[in-house]
């Protein structure tokens, strides 16, 4: 398997030609809309191939800005499949080739200092050869754009509509792999969202200057996920304030809600030990990957 | 509930102990009570000598292991006593005296009188056992005031010299700390802000003296709470002072407040991690000890751990 680069949405930088293959509709929105909602506040051009209309893009970028202004002054083009890349209802790569190109030549006279585009090619993989013809596409595409100055774009793909074998070869035709935005980040502490399963990676330290903040962000994923996953392979330094923010907040969850504590350091697991798993009621001791230090 | 049946049996020899333990054993297998015998060895030989098979439905466990560490051990019982609800507790107990400097002592003893309010909940009965032959004078007369009430074998009465728990704990705080004896490092903490460096500044005394991996961890949980709680409870200037004296590693926090806090907050077992009192009490099973002074001057939280 290629080495792909990982690298979040906010550090995106024209010549990535970056791959998305989303766990789930909010990773999508979380990915996709950022990557729109940047392009828009700072003169950047958007192409999105999508039948949809601006009030239909992720909620994540229509909760912080109107796209509709921006789609007629043109600065978000949203080009539907059949103009993009179908030929008698087909998907043609040579079309969405020359598509793409033809907009990003565009972007460029039109003064844009960059152009971002995206797709969500997954329905061509029902295509007769669909995924050999999209194979195909993304090594243009990823010749086209990797040695611009000005292009990025994003191919999304919905991995359970693909084979493992589809999505490998699909992969390694990118060379980044993009990821949502840290939720917070202060160089002590970093949250970030994930998505399979759903939750959230905490790396570096929490402690009381920055209770609020993890208070805020763990509300927002338990909110719309029964199961959170904390993983905390990275996880430095917990305090007890923490902890017993944890405890208080997995109290107030549903019925049926549980928090589950993945890859615990080992003195962050030798403190719950100690105070004893029944004094955290809705925490649950989850799993342990390879690299998570041993205990 | 009805409270904690907390008696003290000062024996004279093993006959003594048998004498008055075997019928209150008994009592409780009779009612299905969960039974829980914490002795030295030879206590317990003989009890399971007396009770033969009876002996397998209760527990016991070597008081030289049970009785290290006061929070902790507050913690083991009230463990065992959760664990076995909603039964009721009958206990057997013979803390450790022998081998205690002056400073334990005075936390054996208040971990006696703080049983008293931990276990009130759980109905359960306890008879602690103090080897009159023994024991210092002071061990005997601290036990009354720590005990509602004594048993022989003629029965049990009222010990005449017990102090409500609460008196009792501020009694154990009266004395002032002993002032440092080693070279004192200070750095002064002025917001939530400065906790990475005040754990970047422990870690680097901790590390030099040779403190073990482990215990730095716990030191550096329980160090980030006290001063987490002089930022939110007490007052400016806040300061973390870092000493070694007697083969430990000293970390202390003062403030200008007054925590005007409740007596025992911090040494009774918390319901759960999200109830008050969690992170006190959990800084306190973390080190060896924690001791607080707090009055019209500010507050102080001096914090121990071996090296």
């Amino acid at each position: 398997m290629t080495w792909l680069v990982e690298r979040p949405v906010g550090d995106m930088r024209p010549g990535d030609h970056a791959w998305l293959a989303f766990a789930s509709a909010d990773e999508r929105e979380q990915v996709v809309g950022t990557f729109v909602y940047d392009a828009l506040k700072t003169d950047e051009k958007v192409v999105y191939v999508t039948d949809a209309g601006p009030g239909e893009l992720p909620d994540t970028l229509t909760r912080r800005i109107d796209p509709a202004p921006f789609a007629e002054a043109g600065q978000l083009r949203l080009i539907p499949h059949e103009q993009a890349c179908l030929k008698r209802g087909h998907f043609a790569p040579d079309l969405m080739l020359r598509t793409l190109e033809q907009e990003i030549a565009v972007a460029f006279d039109e003064g844009y200092r960059a152009v971002r585009i995206t797709a969500d090619m997954s329905w061509a993989l029902r295509e007769p050869k669909g995924s050999e013809l999209l194979l195909g596409c993304e090594g243009w595409f990823e010749a086209a754009v990797s040695p611009s100055t000005m292009a990025m774009a994003i191919c999304q793909i919905d991995p359970h509509r693909c084979t493992p074998d589809q999505l490998t070869a699909l992969r390694n035709s990118h060379e980044v792999l993009v990821k949502a935005n840290p939720a917070f980040d202060d160089g002590i502490l970093r949250i970030t969202r994930t998505f399979e399963p759903p939750g959230l990676r905490l790396e570096g330290e929490l402690d009381g200057a920055r209770h609020a903040v993890f208070a805020e962000t763990l509300s927002s994923v338990t909110a719309v996920n029964r199961q959170i996953h904390l993983d905390l392979t990275k996880l430095r330094f917990i305090d007890l304030g923490a902890l017993n923010l944890l405890a208080g907040h997995a109290m107030r969850m549903p019925a049926g809600s549980v928090l589950i504590l993945d890859n615990l350091p080992p003195d962050v697991a030798n403190i719950i030990e100690m105070v004893g798993w029944d004094r955290f009621p809705g925490l649950s001791h989850g799993h342990r990957n390879g690299n998570g230090a041993s205990s | 509930m009805t409270g904690l049946v907390h008696r003290a049996l000062m024996y004279g020899g093993q006959d003594d102990v048998l004498h008055v333990t075997v019928p209150f054993l008994r009592a409780g297998l009779e009612t299905d009570e969960a039974i829980l015998a914490v002795l030295p060895l030879a206590h317990i030989e003989a009890l399971r000598d007396v009770f033969g098979p009876d002996a397998a439905s209760m527990q016991f466990a070597d008081a030289t292991e049970w009785y290290e560490h006061p929070v902790r051990t507050i913690a083991a019982f009230d463990d065992f006593a959760r664990s076995k609800a909603p039964r009721r507790v009958r206990a057997l107990a013979e803390p450790v005296w022998t081998g205690r400097s002056p400073v334990e002592t005075v936390e054996w003893h208040r971990y006696e009188a703080v049983a008293n309010i931990a276990f009130a909940h759980y109905g359960a009965q306890a008879i602690c056992l103090y080897d009159r032959h023994h024991l210092d004078d002071e061990v005997i007369s601290g036990a009354l005031r720590t005990h509602p009430e004594v048993i022989d074998r003629g029965g049990a009465r009222n010990s005449g010299a017990f102090v409500e728990p609460t008196v009792f704990n501020i009694e154990c705080d009266r004395p002032p700390l002993p002032p440092p004896r080693g070279a004192v490092e200070s750095l002064p903490i002025a917001t939530v802000d400065d906790l990475h460096d005040l754990r970047a500044f422990v870690t680097e005394r901790a590390r030099r003296h040779g403190q073990a991996d482990g215990a730095l961890g716990n030191l550096l949980i329980a160090v980030t709470e006290v001063a987490t709680n002089a930022l939110r409870h007490g007052a400016p200037p806040i300061e973390l002072s870092v000493w070694t004296e007697d083969a430990a590693l000293v970390c202390e926090v003062t403030d200008h407040g007054h925590w005007g806090h409740d007596a025992l907050l911090g040494l009774l077992p918390p319901q759960s991690a999200a109830a008050g009192g969690f992170g006190l009490w959990a800084a306190r099973m973390l080190v060896d000890v924690v001791h607080v002074r707090t009055g019209g001057s500010g507050t102080v939280v001096r914090l121990r751990t071996a090296l």
